[in-house]
């Protein structure tokens, strides 16, 4: 006749504590005020306990509390609290808390509870009183069985699964799981009487049920409200909640207005700028039900299943919009809904005709707004982009400046930066940065900062440029003509002064200078044409450009260009000019020009490739316009509102109205081969003439070059710059190698320093690769550019 | 003081532990006599099946025309006949839950009246052939709740009877086996034992305790 005492979950120091009798009883009583402290370890409600809405304490914790058994307990646990009936321990162990969580505020679920410790001071005694009503609202498992249940046998169900239940306001009560229950959840709406204490339903008590609603839309409901924060994209926000938020809002006065809902938007942007999060985010914010469809999900492998699919998804997202507002997000339409007829993919087409059906279909009834992404716009079946299927089309694209600065100053301000970091100059610096690329620049530079110590908790300037220096943007990743090229110093470039101020001048400048240049009235020159004998460090120039000015660098060369497909080599130009443009400021260096573009006056065979690629180019540097898909920022952002900005504002909108453009650099040592079309002003409009060097010029070339070979005391610069006529920089390079060299040669590999004979000497092999005949031409060219 | 009340508690326990043995014996009458309607109804769900599937036209029985139909009426009205019967099955279940509810909670206000004078101590004291007071209370409690639960679903159970789906109602007698294994549990045994234990030993424990 021993009755079963040990469950499992239970400690076995207790079973022996409880056999010897309550010895200890007396002494709970008199350790009274040190129990506040006490740890109670929470262990794993026994399976026999489990829906009975008990909790199981020790007898001293019974004694501190002066509870009566059975009397309603409010234990306070992390992440919500619970209302429970408070039982004592079969094995009479102290120091355990064993809880049902029937009734809890809503998240607490059993398996927080496992393993926590608890202190007696979490525990509340409350006083009970029964209820006379309460109204509750109800969750269902499923929309199926909300429509099967007839109300009263609903009505019926709550009470008997209330009664003797112990609740307080606003409290969840879990219905445990059985087969023919369709019943999950019961919220307790109001109580009468209304009162602090906890309140028991008794079968008195009358329950009215206020509001039914199926688990999904629950689940919904109780997510975590934090707010999805988007930055940058207000204005697309904007327009996007107007349009989902609308027909939820005023379903009448549209339908009084005999207006159809509109019920599609389509969202088009490159990769990473947020089109996904500002749908999620506005899902939130209206407390919309966001339904995502993706491809892959939809496709089946058998005929006919990926329609079915489909509908599926559809019929869902009908279901939920019995229960509320709901929007169905397409994420990445062009798989789904690519043009048809193009592939003879005749299931394929199928799927397409299936969505397009089912698009209109959705119309008829509001409450769902269709919302769909896509980065390749061009790529879907043009029936989809009509009004009354995607009635509306919004463009986000890559963030200008000001846009980064938000977005930036959004993803650091949960983050610990120290007082140097300036955001304003990471906005100038990431050119072509999507969100998704600064957020992963902010994640870097957080992580350099732990690299470097753990123990810092400030993120400063140097993170930032290091994370800079490791993240790339994502437009970049695919990008044709993406370089990286050493960075080269004006210093590095011997002579050429004048050349130098004028790049400066025409590229530096106005991304600088930008007030300076408004201020004057001044644009800056689209393209620039650097024209010279080879080896004239034409190159070297560009590349000491793209180090001095911080923007995206793009060389394309005709190994990039050309391909055995037609029409190839036009669209990665175009495509190159594109990027560019996402990227804004951009580079665009087009070495060796001659080479890539013919010249449709001195070619005889009209059609080449060479003259596509160059009515191409031409077109892009002076073009009628953008394409709508490449839009970036808003259209108003300049008028109006100027008067309230400060100073610091205005001048980041000249920043970013000035520099909204790409530049082309261009460089031939043929520039008599090129179209004439292509050098008149709006096109490549400056065109430099870098001529060789002169004497002072060689000085300063073979000081450079020389910086790193030891000399000789006898070695005179001066010297060899005038035996040097007519020799290119790279010529001279090659002369300074040569005799370093031959120094080597001669000495021995011990030799420490170059001695002038060695120049002397190589000057004999190294010859110039200038001609006069050949600077002749370059001069004719020149002064004929300063005549015209 | 607490004798007087310890005792009284036992006796209103005593008082419970015959009415709800009573209650039980008739529970399990009840639910034994839920089973062949169910049965029944499952053999006339086979049977409407083979009827609809029969080809009328093509029998000798096919110059009766409104033969289907009168039989599918039948057929109606023998279900609908065994649904009644299973509806006084539940009249009768629920005459037990109600009543032991109501004396489980008559015995639970007790308790909550005397607790002051019965003390903590008394309430939690065990011997070794007797149960403790809240043991015996939360056994009550788990009969009453078994009780409930029980009820609910058989009654969820027959209302989700319908004649349309003649597949579902094919498959009733598994069904209510289903339900029936998963309330197996001998939960109203146990407590039973425990109040009884209760009942006849608490005495030996006062004298225990007292000396």
């Amino acid at each position: 006749e021993h009755l079963p005492q040990r469950r499992n979950g239970q400690p076995d120091a207790g079973g022996s504590r409880a056999e010897q009798g309550l010895p200890y009883l007396a002494e709970g009583a008199a350790c009274k005020p040190s129990m506040e402290g006490a740890a109670l370890k929470l262990l794993l409600l026994d399976p026999g306990d489990e829906g009975t809405q008990r909790c199981r304490v020790g007898p001293s914790t019974l004694a501190f509390l002066g509870a009566k058994i059975g009397s309603p307990l409010r234990i306070s646990l992390p992440t919500g609290c619970c209302l429970c009936t408070v039982w004592p321990r079969h094995d009479l162990a102290d120091g355990y808390l064993q809880v049902d969580v029937t009734c809890s505020t809503a998240g607490v679920t059993t398996r927080d509870v496992a393993g926590l410790s608890l202190s007696v001071g979490q525990l509340q005694l409350l006083a009970y009183r029964r209820l006379t009503k309460a109204t509750v609202r109800v969750v269902l498992k499923s929309a199926a069985l909300k429509k099967s249940t007839p109300r009263a046998v609903l009505q019926e169900t709550i009470r008997e699964l209330l009664r003797n239940i112990y609740v307080l306001l606003h409290y969840v009560v879990t219905v445990a799981p059985s087969l023919e229950n369709p019943v999950m959840y019961i919220e307790i709406l109001s109580v009468d009487p209304l009162v602090d204490e906890a309140g028991l339903i008794t079968p008195q008590t009358s329950v009215k049920i206020k509001e039914v609603i199926t688990y999904e839309w629950y689940r919904h409901l109780s997510e975590d409200t934090a707010k999805t924060s988007i930055a940058g994209l207000d204005d697309v926000g904007k327009s996007l909640k107007e349009i989902i938020d609308l027909p939820f809002r005023f379903p009448k006065t549209f339908k009084k207005l005999g207006l159809s809902v509109p019920n599609g938007v389509l969202l088009i942007g490159p990769p990473g700028v947020g089109k996904t999060l500002m749908v999620k985010a506005v899902a939130k914010e209206l407390g919309a039900y966001l339904l995502c469809i993706s491809g892959l999900a939809v496709y089946g492998s058998r005929p006919g299943e990926s329609e079915e699919n489909l509908r599926r998804v559809f019929e869902k997202a009908r279901e939920m919009a019995y229960e509320g507002p709901t929007i169905l997000f397409i994420d990445e339409i062009d798989s789904l809904c690519p043009k048809r007829g193009r592939s003879n993919n005749a299931p394929e087409d199928r799927i397409v005709a299936q969505l397009l059906t089912l698009l209109d279909g959705v119309g008829s009834e509001g409450k769902i707004v269709i919302t769909a992404a896509t980065n390749r716009p061009d790529a879907l079946d043009p029936a989809l982009r009509r009004p009354g299927r995607f009635d509306r089309e919004v463009v986000i694209g890559t963030p200008t400046l000001t846009q980064r600065r938000s977005i930036l100053q959004l993803l650091t301000s949960d983050m610990p930066i120290s007082t140097d970091v300036d955001l304003v100059k990471l906005a100038e610096m990431t050119t072509g940065y999507v969100g998704a690329d600064l957020t992963a620049l902010c994640r870097e530079a957080a992580m350099q900062a732990v690299f470097h110590s753990s123990l810092k908790t400030v993120i400063n300037m140097a993170d930032f440029q290091e994370a800079f220096k490791k993240t790339q943007p994502s437009s970049f990743r695919s990008a044709i003509g993406l370089t990286e090229c050493k960075p080269v110093t004006w210093e590095q470039i011997g002579g050429l002064e004048d050349v130098k101020l004028k790049l400066k001048q025409s590229v530096e400048w106005p991304m600088k200078f930008p007030q300076a240049f408004a201020r004057m009235g001044l644009s800056h020159p689209k393209g620039i044409l650097l024209y010279g004998p080879s080896g004239c460090a034409k190159t070297t120039l560009v590349k000491a450009l793209a180090t001095s000015c911080h923007c995206s660098f793009l060389s394309v060369s005709g190994a990039d260009l050309f391909s055995p497909y037609v029409g190839d080599s036009e669209k990665i130009l175009s495509q190159v000019f594109r990027q560019a443009r996402a990227n804004a400021p951009a580079i665009i260096f087009l070495d060796e020009i001659d080479s890539i573009l013919g010249s449709r006056s001195h070619c005889k065979t009209s059609h080449g490739v060479s003259e596509r690629v160059l009515s191409i180019l031409l077109n892009e540097l002076d073009g009628i316009g953008l394409k709508v898909t490449e839009r970036r920022g808003s259209k108003l952002q300049l008028e109006g509102q100027c008067q309230e900005q400060s100073d610091e504002e205005r001048k980041l909108e000249f920043h970013e109205t000035l520099n909204k453009d790409f530049m082309v650099v261009a460089a031939t040592n043929r520039p008599d081969m090129l179209d004439d079309a292509l050098l008149r002003p709006g096109r490549l409009d400056k065109v430099i003439y870098i001529p060789p060097p002169d004497l002072k010029g060689r000085l300063s070339i073979l000081k450079i070059c020389t910086k790193k070979i030891p000399l000789d005391t006898d070695v005179s610069l001066q010297d060899v710059a005038v035996l040097t006529d007519l020799f290119s920089g790279a010529d001279i390079e090659n002369l300074c190698k040569e005799a370093a060299l031959l120094a080597l040669q001669e000495n021995g590999l011990e030799v420490t320093a170059v001695k002038h004979e060695h120049f002397v000497k190589s000057l004999r092999t190294v010859k110039p690769s200038l001609s006069m005949k050949y600077l002749e031409f370059y001069e004719k060219i020149y002064t004929r550019e300063l005549a015209s | 003081m607490a004798m007087a009340a310890m005792a009284a508690m036992a006796a209103a326990l005593r008082a419970w532990a015959t009415a709800a043995a009573r209650q039980d014996a008739a529970w399990r009458e009840a639910l034994a006599r839920c089973a062949p309607p169910l049965g029944s109804l499952a053999g006339l769900a086979a049977q409407m099946r083979a009827a609809k599937r029969l080809p009328w036209g093509s029998s000798p029985l096919g110059a009766f025309r409104d033969l289907p139909e009168r039989l599918w009426r039948k057929q109606r009205g023998a279900a609908e006949a065994l649904l009644e019967q299973l509806g006084g099955r539940r009249t009768e279940l629920r005459a037990v839950r109600d009543a032991v509810g109501t004396a489980g909670a008559a015995v639970l206000r007790l308790y909550e009246e005397r607790a002051a004078e019965l003390g903590l101590e008394a309430v939690l004291r065990r011997g070794p052939r007797c149960p403790s007071l809240a043991d015996a209370l939360e056994g009550l409690q788990d009969v009453e709740r078994y009780y409930r639960h029980l009820y609910l679903e058989i009654k969820l159970f027959l209302l989700h009877i319908r004649c349309d789906s003649l597949a579902d109602m094919e498959t009733l007698p598994q069904s209510w086996e289903r339900i029936l294994e998963r309330y197996k549990g001998d939960v109203v045994q146990d407590a039973l034992l425990k109040v009884s234990l209760f009942v006849d030993n608490q005495r030996e424990l006062c004298s225990s305790a007292g000396s």
